[in-house]
């Protein structure tokens, strides 16, 4: 709710909301699915605790009530929050990705209509976390159908995002290195996502070590990996000091490369039958070396984190100073100092002009 | 004493050259309504809860990395994955990217703060409170499924 009145109603002078971050649209977005959806999580939980302890019987199947229901609420909120969390992530890659090509972002209003678009769409797919629960085929084909919508969208945001880099001058520093590989992760993991869509696949996958190499391969390989890429983006505006490029190439090469020793071989257990949540399994079934290799990636990618977080802290007392604006991004963050004083703007910017649509309009600004 | 650091001297911008006292340092952090900050303790809390769940993973990973292996007990297992995945969802996840987000948003359109800062901090420190009170029940008494223990049921749980 903050964020969507800010946004709407404390804007300056001059930022339409045809000019505003592609990013703070995509938060506006987020929080108006969090509006709608966590209501429902709450109920649930509300109910659950009258089950618990004041003898309710909601979710008690032999009492009447439906174990199901409790099914249906939970992924009315959890289905959403997913795309809660995803659509911040894009946000960031929408503002790295146009810097770091030198070239305003590719179809600024299909933009926001595809992301206004997910937000709507996936508060209607919840049910493909229900497959197996017996909905019966006209419950069941709705929601393959739904799901199978919702990549519309996205696939226009992917395609405006390799729009965006064709003809640009790529720089490869890190933010954008991340962006990169969150574009091929993240395209992966939305192939396995409709895969899993089909409800037939899904019967069989189920449940398996597949869902989770799948939903990993987003929230790892698509939303942390473009969370690395804010990190190194924003952390000179932040803290007025560069992170080191060296330091955070060996992080990037080792998390990438232990992400996929761990979650793309992590796919063929799950196809050779390992359930989830599982403590422990029997040898000779053909899963132990695929284990294995999850585990060695794993290593990887800890190693890979603890280089950025001795990245993080040395550079704030080492690290480079940056100044105002050290990536020569465009949009109004990147104007004030670094880090920015408790006021953010000393007189309230005043936005003048438009490139083009997009993020490329804070090139004229009075203060 | 500052080393011409950008952030300490705006830190220090209020007080001539002395350091301030370190209780007041806390307590601007504690009592602060400012979008910057409360973004900041957002990151920094999301980012202590991603080195825990982390770790959580890693657990799992070295039970798993060959067959019958006996590393952790089935209970501690299911506590395991059940508190990996709701604190990477509802720790991590979430505050991390609503952190950037009270961070950047008002700078980005150009505002001063948020439209409504101090139901902001609230949301901080009610936030933090719950992240505190979870992990709390690996401590805490007689839980539903024996003495002391976490949730064991998944993290959406679908409860046996």
């Amino acid at each position: 709710m903050n964020i969507v009145t800010t946004a709407m109603c404390m804007r300056c002078r001059g930022m339409k909301l045809s000019r505003m971050p592609l990013f703070v649209w995509l938060m506006v977005v987020s929080s108006g699915i969090v509006f709608v959806a966590v209501s429902p999580l709450t109920a649930a939980q509300i109910m659950l605790t009258i089950d618990r302890y004041l003898g309710g019987h909601f979710f008690d199947t032999q009492a009447g009530g439906s174990a199901v229901l409790w099914m249906h609420f939970f992924w009315i909120f959890g289905h959403p929050e997913v795309y809660v969390l995803v659509l911040p992530a894009f946000g960031f890659v929408n503002e790295i990705i146009p810097v770091f090509s030198r070239k305003a972002i590719f179809g600024y209003p299909a933009m926001v209509a595809a992301s206004v678009g997910i937000g709507f769409i996936s508060l209607s797919v919840w049910a493909h976390h229900m497959f197996t629960v017996g909905m019966g085929p006209a419950g069941n084909t709705f929601f393959v159908f739904a799901t199978m919508v919702i990549s519309v969208p996205t696939g226009i945001k992917i395609f405006n995002w390799l729009a965006t880099l064709w003809g640009g001058k790529i720089i490869f520093k890190v933010p954008m290195m991340f962006c990169i590989a969150f574009l091929f992760q993240f395209l992966v993991a939305g192939l396995t996502g409709i895969m899993l869509s089909a409800a037939p696949f899904n019967w069989q996958l189920s449940a398996s070590y597949f869902v989770v190499a799948h939903f990993h391969y987003v929230l790892v390989g698509a939303i942390l990996t473009a969370l690395f890429g804010a990190f190194y983006y924003w952390y000179p505006k932040v803290t007025g000091r560069l992170m080191s490029e060296g330091l955070g190439q060996w992080h990037f090469w080792l998390f990438i490369v232990g992400f996929h020793l761990t979650f793309d071989f992590m796919h063929v257990p799950g196809l050779l039958g390992m359930p989830r949540r599982i403590y422990t399994y029997e040898a000779g079934r053909g899963w132990e070396w695929w284990n294995l290799i999850v585990g060695i990636g794993a290593l990887f990618q800890t190693a890979g984190i603890l280089c950025f977080v001795w990245n993080m802290v040395r550079s704030y007392y080492r690290g480079e100073i940056a100044g105002h604006d050290p990536w020569d991004a465009w949009t109004l963050e990147w104007s004030t100092p670094s880090p920015p004083p408790s006021y953010n703007f000393a007189v309230e910017p005043t936005v003048l002009a438009d490139g083009r649509c997009g993020t490329l309009n804070t090139l004229k600004i009075r203060t | 004493m500052t080393n011409g650091h950008p952030v300490l001297e705006a830190i220090d911008q209020t007080v001539e050259a002395r350091r301030r006292p370190r209780m007041d340092v806390v307590y601007g952090w504690v009592s602060t309504v400012d979008h910057k900050k409360i973004g900041l303790m957002y990151i920094v809390y999301a980012l202590i809860f991603l080195v825990i769940a982390g770790l959580q993973a890693m657990l799992m990973r070295i039970q798993l990395a060959v067959p019958n292996n006996h590393f952790v007990s089935p209970q501690v297992f299911n506590r395991l994955f059940t508190m990996h995945g709701t604190t990477m969802v509802f720790f991590v996840g979430m505050p991390i990217l609503f952190g950037f987000g009270n961070y950047l948003v008002p700078l980005m359109i150009g505002a001063r703060d948020m439209a409504f800062p101090r139901l902001n901090a609230f949301s901080f420190w009610i936030s933090a409170f719950g992240g505190f009170l979870l992990y709390f029940s690996y401590l805490g008494g007689d839980g539903l499924y024996g003495a002391g223990s976490a949730p064991d049921v998944g993290w959406f749980a679908y409860a046996r």
